[in-house]
């Protein structure tokens, strides 16, 4: 209803204020008298030139107004070198931005339209242009040296004992990874990724922990696979008995569900052979062996995964940035720090923090901004500080809720934090369920090996199947696979 | 007198098409519908791009009434907007994305690309070169349906149960390409993509037969360096569209092949809804690319040709010459160009090789050199000149303002140590929004007002014409300016009450959208302006009401298809003879006195056309 009262009154504002305008026009018109434009001219030039002043005053004033709202010093050593960048180039557009505004509404008042003006004809001037052409060029050539240094500087090489964590992003979450005593992170696979597992960190026992995973969800397939026509007859046969439309209605729609599921079935099957055929072509035992791959193994065990970030103040540290399903970004606003994560192709950022939560909280203080208090609590936001980690790629419905937090704290702070930490196998060990041969030896060559020769002697069977062909030419070698690792083929 | 060159036999072959289009009245349908008389073409992109401008506003006014009044309740919009709404009338996240993306898309594609470039390249090319029509017509009725079709595809995106495509204008994957990670992602983007194709398709036959036309069909004397800026914004705004749409177009298909085909190219190793892809190799990042081979250069498809128009307008209704011609030519030459050079600035923060980010850095502070000719150059072209204060003169001038403000600021974010703090932000909306938003729409409004009688015959009204350009031109400030300062707020969030740092502006959102909603009905005001005066402006009297130079003004006030009646005028001069032998104005089909021509021309009567 108030939309429409809304609607209303604007539609009538237009209507009068047309009205009102072709009045005039008519008038002018109708006077048509030759000063017409020249009164035109005036009213216009006199606007121009009030918006100019007021612009004017209103652009050095937001400044002013706004100066709370924007970051308080950088809390992160390139931050700084980024807001001497910012200064400068700010001191410079604002002198060119004042001076070409000024010009362009000056001129405008100044020639408006006079019908005893006679206009220049100025076509060129070529002292003129490449005075403009150059001064541009020095003053770019500056920034362009200013920034590029800056820029170098951030993306350098970190040194040798920068300490590494890792963030990860998925829809709509953050979460962190240490790399423990050792200071290297472990090796990471995304087809291990589990419910015990949520990073897929590689150690032989998730390897195993994922196979039988994937196994179990296979033999759940199969049974219902079996069940279902039996279950989609006796809700057909419920539907064609039942005329009155009230629970008919929830049958149907249960039917539609059973028949896609019946449809999708084969599909799902496909693809969760096709995973576990790549695990068991990866994770071989020569694979694991592999000196690399067998350290990285290892330094997997002691990794650590803490529901939030804290980091020391005043040391390099290296963010290696990852994401799980479609494009995040890494974002701390205190800090400058901002780099997408890909998934697939993990990326890094280096930076220092120079200000512990605990300074920037009494920097804050000083700040009206963060004096407010907010709904629900009883302190003002300041004493509430945390840094916080944003996203700033889109990445769908939840894209604003991605927060997390990081501490920054003195070296000794950061020590004790450190101690608190337990690795994240060692939480988890308790709960996989490890590799039994003999239970699951079977399950497997029924499961997975049988239908893989099976599906090659067919061809195709699945016409509809799109996607992972890749891997289909291994089925052939079956029978000469090599041995997957398994934790107790492996000791560590 | 009366009919004196339509009863004289002559040699032209286009002459003879138009006296039979004469004598047989052509039906309602080819006449205003297939038409390929450039002009009825051009007026049809411009009615649809108004109207996709009124659809892709409302979008904007919708999502800056969730940014500044996240507590209104929306349900009296329920009838419209459905199941996007909860249940205490708030808008969905995943709708506000749609609602944004749709923006972005309608905004860039149907109305400063078609709607802009569409409307004035076809009008003027050939008016202004004096050709009969474009070198094809029928093409050029072809560009205008693909665009149509284009548009219909788009708009019925909208009634898919899952919703428009949301994955942002520019549609990255792994976001775009996975149904299961995002609503919008389902069909909805099929249709985006299947749209996106049938306007890349539009843009190409429009593109071609622009620079066909501008190559082949000037008239005699209308030799490169006498055309008006107009033609070479144009010229260069189809060479940049038909050199960079096809990027987009095999973005578009490799990524409906990774959507439907299982194909990698932009997936690689991906855990989403519980399942691991078996997808790998790909790189999100080579779509990105692609995307922004188009997507840079886009943005100066969409401002070259206002700047060409801000150009001609400039000069015209200061009553002097566009200062430095030749080097306005080469500054657009130059930024067509370098705006194949910079594409990668888009992308600092995603992992891009360092050295290749400082290469993009000094590129696009390059192309700063240019864009800065051009102002000064314009801000000398009303330097003593004796300026008309007309509502196109007006849009010129705040263009001009625009230009620079929304310059001045790529100027932060083109350097890539700045774009860490800036990607991605507030502070990056306000500039493309006042830089390739807001001024090219000005430079929209600066030609339909100015080209207005050429096209319809009457005037617009001009006291309205003010009222629209003070409401636009003070609300794009009031909105973009204080944007700046939300230099740290992450962009396409439908609300900042998550975070402490970012939850400091309400009161800014409330007042910008406020302002938003103005500026809207603002717009209004010349959507009606515009059709009324359609049927009830003021007439034409004149030929030449603005006392321009350029062809068009010598052809009668409702030109046929054929656009003159009797022979082609020839051109004799530059475009901009203004104050020169103590006259105000010199057409540029005025010989140079002593002048003797090799034939005598066929005599002309401009004033009996439509006896």
């Amino acid at each position: 209803m108030t939309g429409f009262l809304i609607f209303l009154i604007i539609a009538l504002i237009v209507v009068v204020m047309f009205q009102v305008t072709k009045t005039l026009d008519m008038v002018s018109e109708l006077r048509s008298d030759e000063r017409e434009e020249e009164r035109y001219a005036t009213t216009q030039a006199r606007l121009m030139m009030a918006f100019l002043i007021l612009g004017m005053i209103g652009f050095f004033w937001s400044f002013r107004a706004y100066r709370h709202k924007l970051f308080p010093e950088p809390a992160s050593v390139h931050g700084e070198l980024l807001s001497n960048l910012f200064f400068w180039t700010l001191l410079i557009t604002g002198i060119v931005f004042v001076i070409t505004n000024v010009l362009l509404f000056v001129f405008a008042y100044q020639y408006r339209w006079k019908n005893d003006r006679k206009a220049l004809h100025l076509a060129h001037n070529n002292t003129l242009e490449f005075i403009w052409t150059a001064i541009p060029a020095v003053v770019l050539t500056f920034l362009v040296v200013l920034g590029l240094r800056a820029w170098n500087q951030i993306t350098s090489e970190e040194s040798e004992d920068a300490l590494v964590f890792e963030v990860t992003g998925q829809q709509f979450f953050w979460s962190s990874r240490y790399p423990g005593p050792d200071g290297v992170l472990g090796l990471r696979d995304y087809n291990l990724i589990s419910a015990e597992n949520p990073l897929g960190l590689v150690t032989p026992e998730f390897v195993d922990h994922k196979r039988v995973d994937l196994l179990e969800r296979l033999q759940q397939m199969e049974e219902r696979e079996v069940a279902l026509p039996g279950v989609i007859a006796s809700t057909q046969d419920f539907v064609k008995r039942h005329p009155n439309p009230g629970p008919v209605d929830s049958a149907r729609a249960k039917l539609k569900d059973y028949l896609a599921e019946q449809k999708d079935l084969p599909k799902l099957q496909k693809r969760t052979r096709d995973h576990y055929r790549r695990i068991l072509n990866k994770y071989s035992v020569e694979y694991m062996a592999s000196p690399e791959v067998a350290a990285l193994i290892k330094a997997s065990y002691d990794d650590f995964m803490p529901n939030q970030l804290y980091l020391p103040v005043d040391r390099e540290v290296v963010a290696r940035i990852t994401a799980l399903d479609v494009l995040h970004d890494f974002y701390i606003p205190f800090m400058s720090v901002k780099m997408d994560a890909v998934p697939g192709i993990p990326t890094r950022f280096k930076f220092t923090p120079t200000i512990t939560t605990e300074e920037m909280r009494l920097i804050l203080s000083k700040n009206p901004e963060w004096h407010r208090i907010d709904e629900g609590q009883t302190e003002p936001r300041w004493k509430n500080f945390v840094y916080e980690v944003a996203c700033a790629e889109l990445c769908g419905s939840g894209h604003n809720a991605m927060r997390y937090l990081l501490n920054v704290g003195t070296e000794e702070e950061y020590e004790a934090w450190l101690g608190q930490q337990t690795a994240f196998f060692e939480l988890q060990k308790e709960s996989l369920t490890p590799w039994d041969e003999a239970l699951y030896a079977d399950l497997e060559e029924k499961l997975v090996l049988s239908r893989d020769l099976k599906h090659n002697d067919h061809g195709d069977d699945h016409g509809d199947d799109h996607g992972d062909d890749h891997s289909e030419g291994q089925t052939a070698e079956w029978p000469d696979r090599p041995a997957v690792i398994s934790a107790t083929t492996l000791t560590r | 007198m009366a009919n004196a060159a339509s009863v004289k036999p002559v040699p032209h072959s286009h002459q003879e098409d138009h006296h039979h289009d004469e004598h047989h009245e052509q039906g309602f349908i080819s006449k205003y519908i297939f038409s390929t008389d450039h002009k009825t073409i051009a007026k049809q992109f411009l009615i649809t791009g108004i109207i996709w401008a009124i659809i892709g506003g409302a979008l904007s006014v919708l999502f800056r009434v969730q940014l500044g009044y996240p507590d209104a309740d929306l349900s009296w919009l329920k009838p419209v907007l459905g199941k996007w709404l909860d249940d205490s009338g708030h808008i969905l996240p995943e709708f506000y994305n749609a609602l944004i993306t749709m923006h972005g898309t309608i905004l860039v594609f149907f109305v400063l690309t078609a709607g802009l470039s569409g409307t004035f390249s076809n009008l003027l090319i050939p008016l202004q070169l004096g050709a009969r029509d474009m070198a094809s017509g029928f093409i050029n009725m072809l560009s205008y349906w693909f665009f149509f079709l284009s548009g219909a595809v788009m708009l019925s995106s909208f009634f898919v149960p899952t919703g428009a495509a949301s994955g942002g204008w520019t549609m990255y994957p792994p976001l775009s390409a996975l149904a299961q990670s995002n609503q919008g992602s389902g069909f909805g983007t099929d249709l985006w993509i299947t749209s996106i194709a049938l306007f890349i398709v539009s843009v190409l036959l429009g593109g071609l037969n622009y620079v066909t036309t501008v190559i082949n069909l000037r008239t005699t004397g209308m030799s490169i360096f006498r055309m008006p800026l107009t033609i070479w914004a144009f010229l260069f705004t189809a060479i940049i569209a038909l050199l960079s749409f096809p990027a987009l177009l095999a973005a578009g298909v490799l990524l409906l092949f990774d959507r439907g085909l299982g194909t990698s190219f932009f997936l690689s190793e991906i855990y989403t809804a519980g399942e691991a892809l078996a997808n790998s190799g790909g790189s999100p990042i080579l779509y990105q690319h692609l995307f922004w081979f188009l997507g840079h250069p886009e943005v100066y498809i969409i401002i070259l040709p206002a700047m060409g128009i801000v150009s001609e307008v400039l000069s015209v209704h200061s009553r002097k010459p566009v200062f430095g011609y030749k080097a306005m030519i080469y500054s657009i030459f130059a930024i067509t160009v370098l705006s194949f050079l910079v594409w990668a600035h888009h992308m600092f923060v995603t992992g891009l090789n360092p050295f290749l980010g400082s290469i993009f850095v000094i590129f696009t502070l390059l192309i700063a050199i240019p864009s800065a000719i051009k102002v000064f150059n314009w801000i000398v072209t009303i330097y003593k000149g004796n300026i008309r204060f007309t509502p196109s003169m007006l849009f010129a001038i705040g263009f001009v303002a625009l230009f620079i403000v929304g310059g001045l600021t790529g100027i932060f974010l083109g350097n890539s140590a700045l774009d860490i703090d800036l990607h991605d932000t507030y502070f990056v909306v306000a500039h493309f929004h006042l830089v390739m938003g807001v001024a090219a729409f000005f430079g929209t409004f600066a030609g339909v007002y100015h080209w207005f009688p050429k096209m319809f015959g009457r005037f617009m009204n001009r006291s309205l014409g003010y009222i629209h350009f003070w409401l636009t031109m003070v609300s794009a400030y009031l909105i973009f300016f204080p944007m700046h300062f939300m230099i740290g707020l992450p962009r396409r969030y439908p609300s900042h009450a998550n975070f402490q740092f970012a939850d400091m502006f309400g009161d800014l959102n409330s007042f910008m959208s406020l302002v938003a909603i103005v500026s809207f009905v603002a717009q209004l005001l010349f959507v009606f302006n515009f059709f009324y005066s359609i049927f009830r402006g003021r007439k034409v009297r004149e030929l030449n009401p603005w006392g321009a130079t350029t062809l068009e003004w010598t052809t009668p006030i409702h030109p046929k298809h054929g656009n003159w009646p009797g022979e082609i005028p020839h051109v004799h001069r530059w475009p901009y003879d203004y104050g020169v032998n103590g006259r105000e104005f010199i057409p540029q089909d005025e010989p140079e006195p002593g002048y003797v021509p090799e034939v005598e021309p066929v005599h002309r009567d401009p004033d009996n056309e439509n006896a």
